[in-house]
């Protein structure tokens, strides 16, 4: 790109040379290759015409790259020279020129020349200059990686940096070019790297527009060797000393290269601070050492590095790590040991629990747990460390005090003893005076911090030893293997901490706050450690929208109110403090909602101004300050009517029916005679009837008018009810009946054997009278009836109704059998006296209709086969007649 | 990270005791060189009999620690001039490959030269003394392949000698000895001049 641009700009000035004088015009200074100038200082060019030419000074302007300089830059020398200055700035690299032409038309041909001009600053001197070889095997690379700092203002030329290495005893010289413009490192092939030498190092830096040289780096060749970390690191247990490791490695190069001295440092695996061995115990030229106070059953992950002697070379690297761990001591502190009271009826459940000691100093196996009781024979136990909780539970009366003592045991001895006293239930020491606890929002977990007060007053001999806060998931899940409680110590001379306990979010804990007494028994001259009255509080270390909402229900509707409860959800999915409960209820698919917020403490409500007998829905929210959760939809219907509204109708119906019935009654009575009528038409006596003294031996025609026979027939049947076989009969029974009637007369059958005869004579007449359940009472009118006047007419059967069923014989004679000869002799009692007078006369008993009326007086009347066979023998009685 | 310190003396003995260190090093390098070389060779590890190649008066305790420098260090010239011989003529007669014989070879030579720089600095000014070579490459004893290794395995020997002994004396001279490096001689500093890019 470069040499094309060159290639154009000689053969613009080709044509210029050829198409006009070449030789008219020139710039001073003047160079084959371009001007380099220094950014900031000042240039001066002059153009000079040439003798001969035909321009003047005043024709001549000077152009860079394009763009003409202003004339104010000018300064005229003399009339064949003017010069331009202006300050170098980093953009003026180009093409300078100087033209003359004559500003009017003419036809002498302009002269043209040029010169090419770089701009850059001189290169800075490198600062802080180090070299460094880096061991490679048992040997040091030949290859010196030398750096420094170039400065930060880059010389906008091509820039050479050399670097130099001098042996001084041999004055062998080595060095490396690196061609950048801001080069800050280089490496220079020693080809071998010589020990125990004299270097001289020093970096060179040249460009166009001058050279720097840095300061010269005079060493002996130690100085730039960069060893390998120590080899083959080890960590080795010391097996009777537990607070002791030995550490051992080999040295990475040959003595006779670099005798090196080397650093320890170590860390305990859990932390991430490092101990540094002091230098002056590990200077020797050594590949062992023993750290020293340790703590015992720790694991420890150690670091080594190495210098030349004397601090000769540099540092190496450190090695990796490696893991050693010290070996067990006997428990070193008593463990934590704490107590949870629960009061029952008449019986306190004592929980003890407590944790590891804190310097276990190995692994515990065991805890040895002594109890005794109101200072009784001791009680020990033995609990096994790998239990999944670490707790012993007991009853105590509250009556009693108890004294307890607890050490942990490892493998290699036994811890100092905890102790814990707990009085009676009526002895116990004063408590905090108020105690409040507040959520800080810290990064990346909220905390809890408590505050309390101080005690407000307490006997002068108790010695307030420290607070203890003890906080107690509620509700404890009963499914998980550890105890969800714990607790910490603070000093006594503090009244608020934060909480160092894993508090789940969501969970409401108990928080307390115990101060720990110490004090001395006088007659024992034991030291009690008692816990005075615990100050307790609810508390959430961050609150969550609840995880269900109430499930209502409704249990009175009534017209215009309903009451609803709801049941409070459970401790462990509430997930924070209720603020209050919505409920919210609607006509419904309305969608018209309201609403109405209670207390958290309120679990009944009775919706009032409700319309009646109208579907409701409604759910209930519950809320806390982190957000709110409905319930399911319940839904219900209010009543129809209010509370005694049915009471008062059915009072009101009630006393309307007395008062109908009365009515009726009262009317009934006053109406009797007429009802009477209706109900019971009046049915002549047949015993005062003109029959009941009528003779077989009276023509019929001479007596029939002037005596009314009544004669009762009874008929079940009539035309409706009658079967179509009977329908079908009858009319030959009819004619028959009739012309037997006819034939014989009424007097014929005196015993009314067959009543047939004359209900067929009415029927005839008057057939809408009868009815299937009435008994037809006939009356023979041998006269005039009622007024009417008597005539020689055939005896006329009046007919009358009865509700009495009867005469079931003759169309049921099976019935009969069974109680018809007796229902029917009941029927006719009023007529016994008649029928036995008269027709005892007359019938001979064999041919007597009515001979069941006997029944009371015959043994033949008693039995129902001799009435159905009397009934018979009546039938066939008729026949001769 | 550089130390401190690093421009002071080395451990308690400064210029000596570098020096008495880089022969104790190249002593250490010159008997590698000869394993590498009897292992490359298969030749056995018992020494090669006829005595050293090099000969120089005895040093007697009656010598001056300067004069048994300069003894030791025309031992180490002649050493020097033996091994160069051994190079030129192995590369000569041998491919060109890398080996790690080479390499130490290579290191030796160099070490030897600066060696011999840095005991050039204790010598006493006016001092002089030769050493003799028993025998050179063209001798008659060295003629045959077996003859030639033989020849080098005593070279190897030499240098293992010498710079041994170089390295002893060095270390068993005086606080007084030690003077600061001074400038090399002309003669010298023309003859290991180089300029190596």
């Amino acid at each position: 790109m470069d040499t094309s641009h060159h290639l154009l700009l000689l053969l613009m000035f080709l044509h210029y040379a050829i198409g006009s004088n070449s030789s008219c015009v020139k710039i001073l200074p003047d160079s084959s290759s371009d001007i380099v100038l220094e950014v900031g200082k000042n240039f001066t060019a002059t153009c000079h015409l040439l003798e001969g030419s035909v321009y003047t000074s005043d024709d001549i302007e000077w152009r860079l790259e394009n763009i003409s300089i202003a004339k104010q830059f000018y300064r005229k020398i003399n009339e064949t020279a003017v010069s331009v200055t202006v300050n170098v700035s980093s953009d003026m690299s180009g093409l300078l020129r100087c033209r003359a032409a004559k500003k009017s038309l003419s036809y002498a041909p302009q002269c043209i020349y040029g010169i090419f001009l770089r701009t850059g600053y001189p290169p800075l001197k490198p600062k802080n200059l180090s070299c460094l070889a880096v061991q490679e095997g048992k040997d040091i690379s030949s290859y010196l990686n030398c750096s420094w700092d170039p400065g930060s203002r880059s010389p906008l030329l091509d820039t050479n940096y050399t670097l130099t290495v001098n042996l001084l005893a041999s004055d062998l010289t080595y060095k490396a070019e690196c061609n950048q413009h801001l080069a800050r490192y280089c490496v220079v092939n020693l080809e071998t790297f010589q020990i125990h030498m004299l270097y001289r190092v020093w970096v060179e830096v040249k460009n166009a527009l001058g050279s720097e040289r840095s300061d010269e780096l005079q060493k002996y060749s130690a100085y730039f060797v960069k060893p390998n970390p120590p080899l083959n690191v080890r960590v080795l247990t010391e097996v009777n000393i537990s607070t002791s490791l030995m550490v051992t490695w080999k040295h990475p190069v040959y003595k006779t290269v670099l005798k090196l001295s080397y650093a320890i440092r170590y860390r305990k695996v859990t932390s991430d601070v490092w101990v540094e061995v002091p230098e002056r115990f590990t200077k020797a030229y050594m590949e062992s050492f023993r750290l020293q106070s340790l703590e015992p059953y720790t694991q420890y992950v150690v670091q080594m590095r190495c210098i030349g002697e004397s601090h000769s070379s540099h540092w190496s690297n450190w090695s990796a790590s490696i893991t050693g761990h010290t070996t067990e001591a006997k428990p070193a502190s008593a463990p934590d040991l704490w107590r949870i009271i629960q009061p029952t009826s008449n019986n306190r459940n004592v929980t003890l629990v407590w944790k590891a000691p804190v310097n276990t100093n190995g692994k515990i196996l065991e805890y040895y747990l002594t109890i005794s009781q109101d200072y009784g024979m001791l009680e020990s136990h033995t609990i096994r460390a790998d239990k999944p909780r670490l707790m012993y539970s007991m009853e105590l009366p509250p009556g009693k005090m108890a004294s307890i003592e607890l050490a942990a045991a490892n493998s290699v001895g036994v811890s100092p003893k905890a102790t814990l006293f707990i009085p009676r239930s009526d002895q116990e020491l004063p408590g905090v005076g108020n105690m409040s606890w507040s959520v800080r929002d810290e990064k990346p977990e909220p905390e809890l911090l408590v505050e309390w007060t101080a005690v407000p007053s307490r006997p002068a001999d108790l010695h307030l030893f420290y607070y203890l806060l003890e906080w107690v998931k509620i509700p404890q899940n009963v499914h998980q293997t550890e105890l969800q409680a714990g607790w910490q110590r603070v000093s006594c001379n503090v009244t608020n901490t934060t909480l160092n306990g894993d508090l789940e979010k969501f969970k409401r804990y108990n928080i307390s706050v115990y101060p720990i007494y110490k004090y001395q028994v006088r007659h024992t001259l034991q030291t009690h450690f008692q816990a005075g009255r615990p100050v307790t509080r609810p508390a959430y270390i961050q609150q969550g929208t609840p995880e269900k909402g109430p499930t209502v229900t409704v249990t009175k509707s009534k017209k215009n109110s309903a009451a609803l409860t709801w049941e409070e959800i459970p401790l462990d999915r509430q997930q924070g403090f209720f603020t209050n409960y919505t409920i919210f209820y609607e006509i419904r698919n309305t969608k018209q909602w309201k609403s109405v917020t209670v207390s958290p403490n309120v679990h009944s409500y009775v919706l009032t101004d409700l319309a009646s007998e109208t579907d409701y829905v409604v759910n209930i929210m519950a809320s806390t300050v982190a957000g709110s959760v409905k319930g399911m939809d319940c839904t219900f219907k209010t009543m129809k009517y209010g509370d005694g509204e049915v009471e008062v109708i059915v009072v009101v119906v009630c006393l309307s029916f007395l008062f109908l019935t009365v009515f009726i009654i009262m009317l009934c009575l006053r109406k009797r005679e007429v009802i009477k009528k209706l109900l019971w038409p009046q049915v002549p006596d047949p015993s005062d009837s003109s029959i009941a003294h009528w003779s077989p031996d009276f023509p019929i025609k001479a007596n029939v008018p002037k005596e009314d026979v009544s004669v009762v027939e009874v008929d079940m049947f009539d035309g409706k009810s009658m079967s179509e076989e009977d329908k079908a009969v009858l009319p030959l029974k009819k004619d028959k009946y009739l012309s037997e009637e006819h034939s014989s007369g009424i007097g014929g059958s005196s015993c009314m054997s067959s009543p047939r005869h004359s209900v067929s004579d009415i029927d005839s007449g008057d057939s809408g009278q009868t009815t299937a359940s009435t008994v037809q009472y006939s009356s023979v009118m041998a006269g005039a009836h009622k007024g009417q006047t008597p005539s020689h007419q055939p005896p006329v059967f009046a007919r009358s109704e009865s509700t009495q069923p009867l005469l079931d014989c003759e169309e049921h004679p099976d019935h009969l059998s069974e109680s018809g000869g007796q229902s029917r002799s009941s029927y006719f009692r009023r007529g016994r006296e008649l029928e036995l007078g008269v027709l005892g006369q007359e019938c001979d008993g064999a041919s007597l209709t009515f001979c069941p009326v006997q029944e009371e007086t015959s043994p033949v009347a008693e039995d129902p086969p001799a009435s159905a066979l009397c009934y018979m023998q009546q039938q066939s009685g008729y026949r001769p007649q | 990270m550089a130390g401190r310190g690093t421009n002071g003396r080395h451990g308690s003995r400064g210029h000596a005791g570098r020096a008495a260190a880089l022969a104790r090093l190249l002593h250490k390098e010159c008997s590698q060189l000869l394993e590498l070389y009897r292992n490359s060779e298969s030749l056995p590890s018992s020494p090669v009999d006829g005595g050293y190649l090099v000969s120089i008066p005895p040093l007697v305790p009656q010598l001056s620690d300067a004069e048994k420098i300069s003894i030791l260090h025309a031992a180490l010239k002649e050493c020097l001039r033996l091994l160069e011989d051994v190079i030129t003529r192995e590369d000569a007669d041998f491919s060109d490959e890398d080996s790690e014989y080479k390499r130490k070879r290579k290191t030796v030579r160099d070490r030897l030269g600066h060696l011999l720089a840095s005991t050039e600095q204790l010598l006493v000014d006016g001092q002089k003394f030769e050493a003799k070579v028993k025998e050179e490459l063209d001798g008659q004893a060295v003629r045959g392949s077996f003859g030639l290794k033989m020849w080098i395995v005593r070279v190897l020997q030499d240098l293992v000698h010498w710079t041994g002994q170089t390295s002893d004396t060095l270390r068993s001279l005086p606080a007084e000895m030690e003077k600061a490096p001074k400038t090399m001689s002309r003669r010298t500093r023309r003859g290991a001049e180089k300029i190596r890019k």
